[in-house]
């Protein structure tokens, strides 16, 4: 009596531990795709912001030409950006993005890495370097101040920002 | 045998019983996880929307825009801002109503945070839909766009308002403000924002003075954008943005002094400008509350005289 008793326990023991594994399972399984669907959306959002920001950060104040008679909008302050780089470490977060870069296409040249000693006669600015994420474009115009033949005008060249999330 | 009022009960029950407890605990308790996870990714996820859409309202040419924003649930949006890091903190947090119950605030760490934008409300907005509206905050070059939130519901009664003002809103035309000349127009439930001495005013404005009086407290203001901020949140919000403003008009003061260093090489001297923002910098760096903008205002509208007259060669 009392060995078929202990049987039982144990039964039942093993039942309710393989329920339990069960329900774990169905658990986790429910969790992982909640995750999964989480991690998309997050993804769906950075880049969102990437694309937004590709659009609007020719015209943040950091980024954008002076308001001159002749300024189209997506303009970037060729003059300004380079000096924002040496800055760079503030803005780290500021933006909320891994890296911001802007390539000079047009005159093309070789991509030499602008700094103060070799300014403008550079092709590509790294505001924040990314090691790795993936990169939205679009295209701006890229101006700076020039004493042509004493009178001062804009010279602008064609640029793409390149925003790294 | 049988002991009297012993409860006999057979090993079937017993373990239906245990089971059943068990996989009903465990049925709710998981539920009730996956709901609670479920909506804490709803409320970031309508976080980070909040913040995409903000991101609509950085424009450059454009002097103000509006935006709504519909939820199909009681949406609770708290603002907060921080000023621990350099630039500070813009931190939106939201929950939703869900079984007539309201969830608990959000920590900190479970609201969004934004370095580059700057919303002005009260700390808790409340309702379905909710007006935006942005205006660009220059100090004299442009800063950002600040950004108001007020809930669709809440009806602001604009009294003895400067007609200069009203100009403003004559584009956007938030349909939750509107303009009495007297106040009579205004309805009974509506917050109350006087431009002359009057009763039954919740905000007091004295434009000539640069000041706003809500709830007991004084802010200043140097421009019309700042007068919304003070009239559209609170004052411990009004306060704290202003410093992360002023951090970032530091920094473009930085930028500019450069920029001037570099174009001076082509014949753009600029020093009288140049003078000017350096002393501006100087203002700002002992800025402490909304009352040193006066001794800033000046300044910057002279500043802005200075670069307007300096053609190709302006610095913004």
């Amino acid at each position: 009596m009392n060995k078929k008793g202990q049987l039982k326990i144990q039964q039942m023991i093993f039942m309710l531990i393989g329920i339990a594994l069960f329900f774990s399972l169905i658990g986790l399984f429910a969790v992982g795709a909640l995750m999964g669907s989480l991690n998309e959306k997050a993804r769906l959002a950075a880049e969102e912001n990437a694309v937004l920001l590709t659009l609007k950060l020719a015209d943040s104040p950091e980024f954008s030409c002076a308001k001159t008679g002749d300024n189209l909008g997506s303009c970037i302050d060729f003059d300004k950006v380079i000096h924002l780089k040496e800055n760079s470490q503030k803005y780290e977060k500021f933006w909320g993005v891994r890296g911001i870069e802007i390539k000079r296409i047009y005159p093309s040249g070789n991509n030499i890495e602008c700094t103060k000693e070799n300014y403008p006669e550079c092709y590509s600015i790294t505001v924040f370097p990314s090691s790795s994420g993936t990169g939205v474009a679009g295209f701006v115009s890229l101006c700076r101040v020039e004493d042509l033949t004493q009178k001062k005008e804009l010279k602008c060249d064609l640029a793409q920002i390149i925003v790294i999330y | 045998m049988k002991k009297r009022g012993a409860l006999e009960i057979s090993f079937g029950w017993l373990f239906a019983i245990i089971a059943g407890a068990v996989i009903l605990f465990l049925a709710i308790f998981l539920s009730a996880r996956i709901m609670g996870v479920g909506q804490k990714a709803n409320s970031a996820q309508a976080q980070k929307g909040i913040g995409n859409l903000l991101e609509l309202f950085e424009s450059s040419f454009e002097s103000s825009q509006e935006g709504k924003m519909d939820f199909t649930v009681e949406t609770r949006i708290y603002n907060r801002c921080d000023n621990l890091e350099y630039f500070g903190e813009q931190l939106i947090g939201v929950t939703q109503k869900s079984f007539r119950k309201w969830p608990d605030a959000p920590m900190k760490d479970e609201m969004t945070s934004f370095q580059n934008k700057y919303i002005f409300s009260e700390t808790v907005i409340e309702g379905r839909k909710f007006s935006a509206f942005s205006k660009p905050f220059e100090f004299p070059f442009k800063v950002t766009d600040l950004v108001y939130l007020i809930p669709s519901e809440k009806k602001y009664c604009f009294i003895s308002t400067p007609s200069t003002l009203k100009s403003d809103f004559s584009k956007i035309s938030p349909e939750n403000i509107i303009f009495s000349q007297t106040g009579n127009d205004c309805s009974s439930d509506s917050i109350n924002v006087c431009f002359s001495s009057q009763k039954d005013c919740e905000i007091q404005v004295s434009y000539s003075k640069g000041q706003v009086l809500k709830k007991g407290k004084t802010m200043h203001f140097d421009s019309d954008t700042l007068m919304y901020a003070a009239i559209f949140s609170e004052s411990q919000i009004y306060e704290c943005q202003v410093q992360r403003l002023m951090v970032r008009a530091n920094e473009l003061l930085g930028l500019y002094l450069k920029k001037s260093e570099t174009i001076s090489k082509e014949n753009c001297l600029g020093l009288d400008l140049s003078s000017k923002l350096i002393e501006i910098k100087s203002h700002i760096s002992g800025f402490k509350d909304s009352s040193d903008l006066d001794l800033i205002s000046n300044l910057i509208q002279e500043a802005n005289k200075v670069n307007q007259a300096e053609g190709s060669c302006a610095l913004w």
